[in-house]
């Protein structure tokens, strides 16, 4: 995926103004910066949940700024995935339906869905734990259950905003360590959005946002 | 201070505090509403026994003028309406007079209601004005009335043509109202019944709205308690806004209400006539008690439905979840249809058998409450079969929410499983009714007017003996002296007509013979039983026959085939259109509690949607999980209330009694439920609003 020269306007708010990167496959890009900073805007644009003001983005040949609402939802839901910081996971499913909830919507049987998302469940460390339900789980339990969720449908490319926002340093690290891993393995880009260096430390690549503007380039980790 | 801080919190609350405080208002005043009204049926009915009590004057009734009268009253009909036709002769100056009139009209004068005056100008003389020899002279007042729409004539007659009428009886008084008829216990306890249907859903209500926008009212709640309120004042708090909103719904309901007196009054049938407005005002005592309950019940519930969240000044939270349903809440329900079972195979002749009233009391008790009880179970093994089933995640989603608070799913259509369940006891016996009506008394082809002659002088007779007309005469031993060609002309009867009833014959009432015999030479003489007089089966044509039948024998009494099936139970009808408008109402309130609650958990669970909308899940999906948490509980309570209502009818009736309602009431009920469901569709665009693509910000 690439994006060149993205401008996002709120009002008089700028929020992304010229902004290019590129995201390889199996690459981890790790996009940091303080509150306000446009990180999360640019996830938005890239994912094709917002659409840019000016600028492009290319993902696997195709101008994902310029397809119609419909195709870029099927997009997300079929080549991408999704970590957020929390509250992603549907409370009254327990883990393992929440895990086989993106096969259900592409459409999988429910028994393939189901076994697929229990063959996930040992590779996060979730072994044991198919039946519980978000409540009753700890936050770094409920954000692994997450990347199973985003990982399950086979994506291309693992959009994650702050995922380890709501956790702490320890089960932060654990997160990031499977999200990095997991993706390498499964041959998917990784784009994390995030303020904290030692999250970023897992990434292959970082940028660093403020104002609107990618402030270094490419540092390599 | 607490109070007057709560005032200050509810009105600076914003949108949504407005938004609450709105549909509480909305759903108390349509619960005042049909509150009062449904309060104002014991006095309605109280009103039509009392207007009714002169209809009954006879030669007991007591003295209420110095002087006596002749008095020949005669039920009878015009198109499907009866008529009430009473000839009078005053037999001094002074004579009784009914209510409704200063006088009792002279020789040659006729009174009329105001519907029969109006029907008189519109329909030609013939069919219906020759029954009321004379001048109209004077209207009947509505103190005369049982119903603004009664058709009453009172004919004033010479003394002397009314003491040559048979029927014709002399009276010293008009009959008072008297005390209350018997039927007053059961109306009462079906009015305390509707009563009690109808504040539930409004209790049920109360506490939905109360969920919505609940998690940012109780971290507002929490700050509070941080800065020193204690549990109580919080308490205060809370209920204050309900408090507003009751207030004003009730008095909102209170006009409302009077308002709508007028449309109830014209609109709830009673015998097929409407009731009088001036009649529908509920006692004072209850009216009060009515309008200070409301309140305090609202606020009642919001503090159960606040129970649940515990506000410590460190924030809110859930108090334990509860635990699931479990079998025994389906003991209830088993032990009403053991006493349905019970009952249907008990000797019922023996009038006093204590247990027999003991089972028959707590039987519909235990049916209620068993329903109300098992709903939460059967949602909950119904939702975890279809998520264990189902393949599709709106499905899934929709199922496993139910699942995890069945409670909270049919609390919302609880009311719902009531309404269906009396509404389709109420259809089925209705059905099993109109066909024993068939059955028994549907003998006569259509167009065939049937004339009760008993007593009545073949001579006064001669002008009905038209062509094709059928004699029959009294027999010996009660039974009918008839051709039997003739009468299977006119009737479903096969010959040879059965000599005597017995047992195993259907019971056939054409005028109750004790059974048929064929004419023999010299019967001729015998008096005449009754006349069947064949016409072309129009209004008009049989309307004549009447008019003719008035006239010449004024105390005969004349029947076609449907007025047979005329139901003179005594507001039968109108507890029909009480619980109709019961399960209205119910169905109404059930649709906006569920609109409620899905538009609070929609809320509550706004992020979730978003995110999951962002992750590429389509707005279409997200509605059909809102669609199908609302859709399933309500299918379910409308189905399993049906159903128990057809068990409990098959088990009591006999089998040959048993029949199914029509289409119609299938089709009302399916009706109900998709308008139930269009009406949670308002909530559609608030699932776009809540989980557009801003609300996954974190920043």
């Amino acid at each position: 995926m690439s994006a060149s020269g993205l401008h996002k306007s709120f009002g008089l708010t700028h929020a992304l103004r010229g902004v290019s990167v590129s995201v390889d496959p199996g690459e981890v890009l790790a996009v940091m910066g303080p509150s306000g900073s446009g990180k999360s805007t640019l996830l938005h644009c890239l994912a094709g949940i917002l659409t840019p003001d000016s600028g492009e983005v290319t993902f696997d040949g195709q101008r994902v700024d310029q397809l119609p609402d419909r195709r870029r939802s099927q997009l997300r839901r079929t080549t991408f995935g999704f970590v957020f910081q929390f509250g992603q996971l549907v409370p009254e499913l327990p883990v393992v339906e929440n895990v086989a909830l993106p096969l259900l919507l592409a459409g999988r049987g429910r028994r393939a869905a189901m076994a697929a998302a229990q063959a996930w469940l040992p590779r996060l460390g979730l072994e044991g734990l198919a039946h519980r339900l978000p409540g009753e789980l700890s936050g770094g339990q409920g954000q692994r259950v997450a990347i199973a969720r985003a990982l399950s449908g086979g994506p291309r490319l693992v959009f994650a905003d702050e995922p380890t926002g709501a956790l702490d340093s320890v089960a932060g690290d654990q997160v990031m360590e499977l999200l990095a891993d997991v993706a390498k393995a499964e041959k998917a880009g990784v784009l994390v959005v995030t303020h904290e260096p030692r999250v970023a430390a897992y990434a292959d690549r970082r940028v660093t946002m403020r104002d609107g503007l990618i402030a270094h380039p490419a540092a390599v980790s | 201070m607490t109070v007057l801080l709560g005032v200050r919190i509810a009105f600076a609350g914003g949108r949504e505090s407005l938004a609450r405080m709105a549909l509480m208002t909305a759903g108390v005043a349509v619960g005042v509403v049909l509150l009062l009204l449904s309060l104002t049926a014991m006095p309605a009915l109280q009103g039509r026994i009392d207007r009714l009590a002169w209809h009954r004057t006879n030669v007991d009734s007591p003295a209420t003028a110095p002087d006596r009268a002749l008095w020949l009253p005669v039920t009878d009909w015009y198109d499907g309406r009866q008529v009430v036709r009473v000839q009078v002769a005053a037999l001094g100056a002074r004579p009784p007079v009914p209510p409704g009139m200063e006088r009792l009209p002279g020789p040659g004068e006729v009174f009329v209601s105001p519907e029969l005056a109006t029907l008189m100008r519109t329909v030609p003389d013939d069919q219906l004005r020759d029954r009321f020899p004379g001048e109209v002279a004077g209207t009947i007042g509505l103190d005369g009335l049982i119903s603004p729409d009664e058709l009453v004539a009172v004919v004033g007659r010479t003394p002397d043509e009314l003491r040559a009428t048979p029927g014709a009886y002399e009276i010293r008084g008009i009959e008072q109202p008297g005390d209350p008829i018997d039927l007053r216990g059961f109306i009462q306890v079906a009015v305390i019944i509707l009563a009690v249907l109808l504040i539930a859903p409004i209790v049920i209500f109360v506490g939905m709205v109360t969920r919505v926008g609940a998690a940012r009212r109780e971290q507002r709640f929490a700050a509070i308690r941080l800065a020193g309120a204690t549990r109580w004042q919080t308490g205060v708090l809370a209920s204050a806004e309900t408090a507003i909103a009751a207030v004003a719904g009730t008095l909102l309901g209170w006009g409302g209400h009077l308002l709508a007196r007028p449309f109830a009054a014209e609109r709830v049938h009673v015998d097929g006539t409407s009731l009088v407005v001036d009649d529908l005002v509920a006692p004072t005592g209850q009216l009060v008690l009515a309008l200070v309950a409301m309140p305090l019940i609202a606020v009642a519930a919001t503090l159960v439905s606040l129970h649940r969240v515990q506000i410590t000044p460190l924030g809110a939270g859930r108090r334990v979840r509860r635990r699931p349903p479990t079998a025994r809440r389906s003991i209830p329900l088993a032990v009403g249809l053991a006493g349905v079972l019970y009952l249907a195979s008990a000797d019922t002749t023996e009038g006093d058998d204590p247990t027999l009233a003991m089972v028959g009391v707590a039987t519909p008790l235990s049916l209620l409450a068993g329903l109300v009880l098992v709903g939460p179970w059967a949602c909950m093994w119904v939702s975890r079969g279809l998520a264990r089933l189902s393949g599709r995640a709106p499905v899934l989603i929709a199922a496993r929410r139910i699942a995890a608070d069945p409670y909270t799913a049919f609390r919302m259509v609880g009311g719902v499983a009531i309404a269906a369940f009396a509404a389709t006891t109420i259809a089925i016996g209705g059905a099993v009714e109109s066909e024993g009506e068939r059955a028994e008394w549907m003998v006569l082809d259509g167009g065939v007017v049937a004339i009760d002659a008993r007593g009545t002088p073949d001579a006064a007779l001669a002008p009905l003996m038209s062509a094709g007309t059928v004699v029959a005469r009294a027999g010996a031993g009660g039974r009918m002296v008839v051709p039997c060609a003739d009468l299977a002309r006119l009737s479903r009867l096969t010959c040879p007509l059965p000599a005597s009833y017995g047992n195993d014959t259907p019971p056939i009432d054409v005028f109750s013979p004790n059974g048929f015999a064929e004419p023999e030479p010299g019967d001729e003489r015998l008096p005449v039983h009754s006349l069947y007089v064949p016409t072309d089966g129009t209004t008009a044509a049989q309307e004549r026959v009447r008019t003719i039948l008035a006239a010449a024998a004024p105390d005969a009494r004349a029947r076609t085939a449907p007025e047979w099936s005329y139901n003179d139970e005594l507001g039968v009808d109108g507890f029909s259109s009480g619980f109709q408008l019961a399960t209205a109402f119910m169905l109404f309130v059930a649709a906006c509690s569920l609109t409620v609650s899905v538009v609070a958990g929609l809320l509550e669970r706004r992020r979730p949607f978003a995110l999951l909308r962002a992750s590429g899940v389509r707005l279409g999906e997200l509605r059909q999980i809102a669609l199908l948490e609302t859709a399933a509980p309500l299918l379910l309570t409308v189905l399993g209330g049906m159903a128990t209502a057809f068990v409990v009818m098959f088990l009591s009736l006999p089998r040959a009694e048993w029949a199914l309602p029509g289409p119609g009431f299938f089709a009302g009920a399916a009706a109900s439920v998709v308008v139930t469901l269009a009406v949670c569709l308002v909530t559609w665009p608030l699932m776009d609003a809540t989980t557009r693509h801003d609300n996954v910000r974190y920043e």
